[in-house]
């Protein structure tokens, strides 16, 4: 009876420490598979914005400003950087983070067509971190 | 005497009608002094030309006119100011332009595509809340600069419905931050509603875009 009791605690204790040692291999695989989830998510919220600009760039948004016509659209860099988090919170495992640069360019005329045909010069530029949250095995937004 | 008069006479009305019109003060002035200096002198030498034995009086006459017209004209210019003509009315000045205060500068924007908020709703979701605490690491890396908080729908509902509701959603941000060690003096909330787009409203992945909060960092405090 007691050789069965050490061979049950045994038992318990192997499967403990299986656990244990697997852990983090499985927390590490999660964690590069969020991550290549978030890589691909971005690169199709990254498309949708250039998409975007090309948009506003046929359709130049043109007001005028005293005796001026303005015409603008933004542009967004090519090159940016995605990173994940973990968090504390078991129903939010983890956020993403995206960062880009944003470029507004500007053109003024005397006319509507003078501005809208250019020349667009860079007027500002800001960096932008767009914050996801990964819920229920998605990138939310 | 008769004779010399008339010719005073003659020569003050000639000179006040006539050579008055394009002359100075000043030149009008000496000659009335002249004029009148002259019917004076000639009247002074009259008299003294009359005194004594032998009739001088033309010839007195003649001399108290010259020398009364000479001290005459004198006295009356210098006694009269040439008037000064008026300065001419200053040009006006244009009015000076008011321009605009620049826009003030973006330097970091910060955008939450999460859906923060239930449906028609401005209480924070559970899920999100490791999102806002990023949000604020990052503006915590600004200390003291003005940070606009802005809250923005999609196109579904009404305008008015959408920018309140956008308003109240921000302002629960607000809060949040406030909550989190950010002075309230350094937030200010915006709610544009629908106004705002920064995505198509026609397509539902521009919907979700296009709801979102956004944190703009402003350059200056």
């Amino acid at each position: 009876m007691s050789s069965m009791k050490a061979i049950s605690r045994g038992s318990i204790l192997l499967v403990i420490a299986t656990l244990l040692s697997v852990h983090p291999i499985a927390s590490a695989t999660e964690e590069s598979e969020v991550e290549a989830s978030f890589k691909s998510f971005n690169q199709k919220w990254m498309q949708y914005l250039y998409d975007q600009e090309e948009r506003e760039q046929r359709n130049i948004s043109c007001k005028k400003v005293k005796e001026q016509y303005v015409a603008e659209y933004k542009a967004y860099s090519k090159d940016y950087s995605v990173t994940i988090k973990k968090t504390q919170y078991q129903g939010t495992p983890y956020i993403g983070i995206l960062s880009y640069r944003e470029k507004k360019f500007v053109s003024q005329a005397a006319t509507m067509e003078g501005a809208i045909r250019g020349p667009f010069n860079l007027m500002d530029e800001c960096n932008v971190t767009e914050i996801f949250a990964y819920v229920n095995g998605k990138w939310q937004y | 005497m008769k004779k010399v008069c008339v010719i005073i006479l003659a020569l003050f009305l000639v000179i006040n009608v006539s050579g008055c019109a394009s002359m100075g003060k000043r030149g009008k002035c000496a000659l009335i002094g002249a004029a009148s200096g002259a019917v004076v002198g000639g009247g002074i030498g009259t008299a003294i030309g009359n005194q004594g034995d032998t009739d001088n009086r033309a010839e007195g006459s003649a001399i108290g006119a010259g020398a009364g017209a000479l001290i005459g004209g004198l006295l009356g210019f210098l006694i009269c100011k040439e008037e000064v003509p008026p300065p001419p009315p200053p040009a006006p000045v244009p009015e000076p332009e008011v321009t605009p205060p620049p826009k003030p500068r973006v330097v970091e924007k910060v955008v939450l595509n999460a859906v923060l908020f239930d449906f028609d709703k401005a209480t924070i979701k559970p899920e999100f809340v490791p999102v806002l605490d990023e949000a604020v690491a990052i503006i915590k890396k600004y200390p003291g600069k003005k940070v606009i908080i802005e809250g923005n729908t999609d196109s579904v509902g009404t305008e008015s419905y959408n920018k309140d509701l956008s308003l109240r959603r921000a302002g629960s941000v607000k809060t949040y931050l406030v909550n989190k060690g950010i002075p309230a003096s350094q937030l200010e909330t915006m709610g544009y509603g629908e106004e705002q787009p920064v995505a198509d409203n026609s397509s539902r992945e521009g919907r979700q875009k296009n709801r979102r909060v956004e944190f703009k960092v402003i350059d200056g405090e």
